[in-house]
């Protein structure tokens, strides 16, 4: 397994804890398999000071590389439409054997639809797990426990409950490459935002 | 405005009926033909229903693949689905028919020929538009009432009828999560 990537959602300027769970998640699994964690993290353009900040705190929560695009597109709530080409463009330059993030109402939007433009196996309310030092993503209770077996050679898409991990803390000495991706998003024609409100 | 709904997972009939004349799409088996019945009970125009053994045993994307297939012989201007625990068809759909979707709806009209909408998430809600072909997957929705015993027409639609081969649903099998010791 070569690359995990974590999808990093965040609200004023900092990563969801849920989303920081997942990516403590993805960093002990690649530390057992040898995998590298790509952390993808977008949002409307910030100041030199707050993307410190925000590179520091994902490094430290398990990051390798950390790849931030800054859009004015990406301020809006996640969703496929808006956010969708960014990361399908990621997906297939990395080319990532897992692809996962905490579920939210943005990735139960976006999760299924990339995995089927990747042709990739889903699996909600994802545990993931080593076994026998391979990587096992289930879902369900015990009871009704669903797995995916066997050699596993195609992509997957899991989406992870809040809470059902602990996110890690690597430390001050934790440092993640960080890449800016220079993806400027689609002019969406079709479907597109009015204006929100409470 | 030309409904087609999703009916799998249940819920979505109550929004499709007031956003249009709706045709209701169902992948059952023969014997769940009476929530057919029911959704025609409850206003649908038309239903259709596929089936293949093979269908049981695929994953959301075979499912998806199916459902796509029928609705290309179908005429639409909307699909609606309901999200169920997972949202994984409406989206999946989507992308087979090559068409925007939202997830997270909760409410829907049309105005001179353009969908509005209203999708919440994270406690807010947040109004999109857009014009058809749409793929929309609704948050909640009530279960379609039980049919009473006037019986409505079921159109019955294999593989073939929507040109897909068995292999195009059955290679996706090894995708589909299993119960430990599950070797169908």
């Amino acid at each position: 397994m070569a690359n995990l990537l974590v999808l990093i959602e965040s609200r004023e300027r900092r990563p969801l804890p849920a989303s920081l769970e997942v990516l403590g998640r993805a960093r002990a699994i690649a530390s057992e398999l040898g995998a590298t964690v790509y952390a993808l993290v977008w949002g409307a353009p910030l100041d030199e000071v707050h993307q410190w900040d925000l590179c520091t705190e994902l490094s430290r929560a398990g990051a390798d590389k950390i790849l931030v695009a800054h859009h004015s597109t990406y301020d809006a709530p996640l969703r496929f439409g808006s956010h969708g080409p960014l990361i399908e463009a990621t997906c297939e330059t990395l080319t990532p054997a897992l692809i996962c993030a905490a579920a939210t109402c943005g990735t139960r939007d976006v999760a299924a639809r990339l995995a089927a433009h990747l042709g990739a196996a889903l699996v909600c309310q994802a545990w993931l797990e080593i076994v026998d030092a391979r990587l096992v993503l289930a879902e369900g209770d015990s009871e009704g426990r669903r797995q995916l077996e066997g050699d596993l050679d195609f992509p997957r898409v899991a989406l992870v409950p809040a809470g059902r991990y602990r996110p890690v803390q690597l430390g001050e000495r934790a440092k993640a490459e960080v890449q800016k991706l220079e993806f400027i998003p689609p002019i969406e024609g079709d479907l597109i935002p009015e204006r929100a409100h409470t | 405005m030309r409904v087609l709904a999703l009916v799998r997972q249940g819920r979505a009939l109550e929004h499709a009926l007031q956003l249009g004349e709706t045709t209701v799409l169902g992948i059952l088996a023969p014997i769940e033909q009476p929530a057919l019945q029911a959704a025609r009970a409850a206003g649908a125009v038309r239903a259709v229903l596929l089936w293949d053994s093979t269908i049981e045993r695929t994953d959301y994307l075979g499912l998806a693949v199916t459902l796509a297939a029928c609705a290309r012989t179908l005429e639409f201007d909307l699909v609606v689905a309901a999200e169920g625990a997972n949202n994984a068809i409406g989206p999946a759909v989507a992308d087979r028919l090559g068409l925007p979707h939202l997830s997270g709806v909760v409410d829907a009209r049309v105005d001179n020929g353009r969908v509005f909408v209203q999708r919440r998430c994270d406690g807010q809600l947040h109004r999109y538009s857009g014009a058809p072909p749409l793929v929309l997957c609704f948050a909640d929705g009530k279960p379609i009432p039980p049919a009473p015993a006037t019986r409505h027409a079921v159109e019955e639609l294999d593989l073939a009828a929507v040109a897909l081969a068995r292999a195009e649903i059955t290679w996706r099998q090894r995708f589909r999560p299993r119960s430990v010791g599950d070797t169908g």
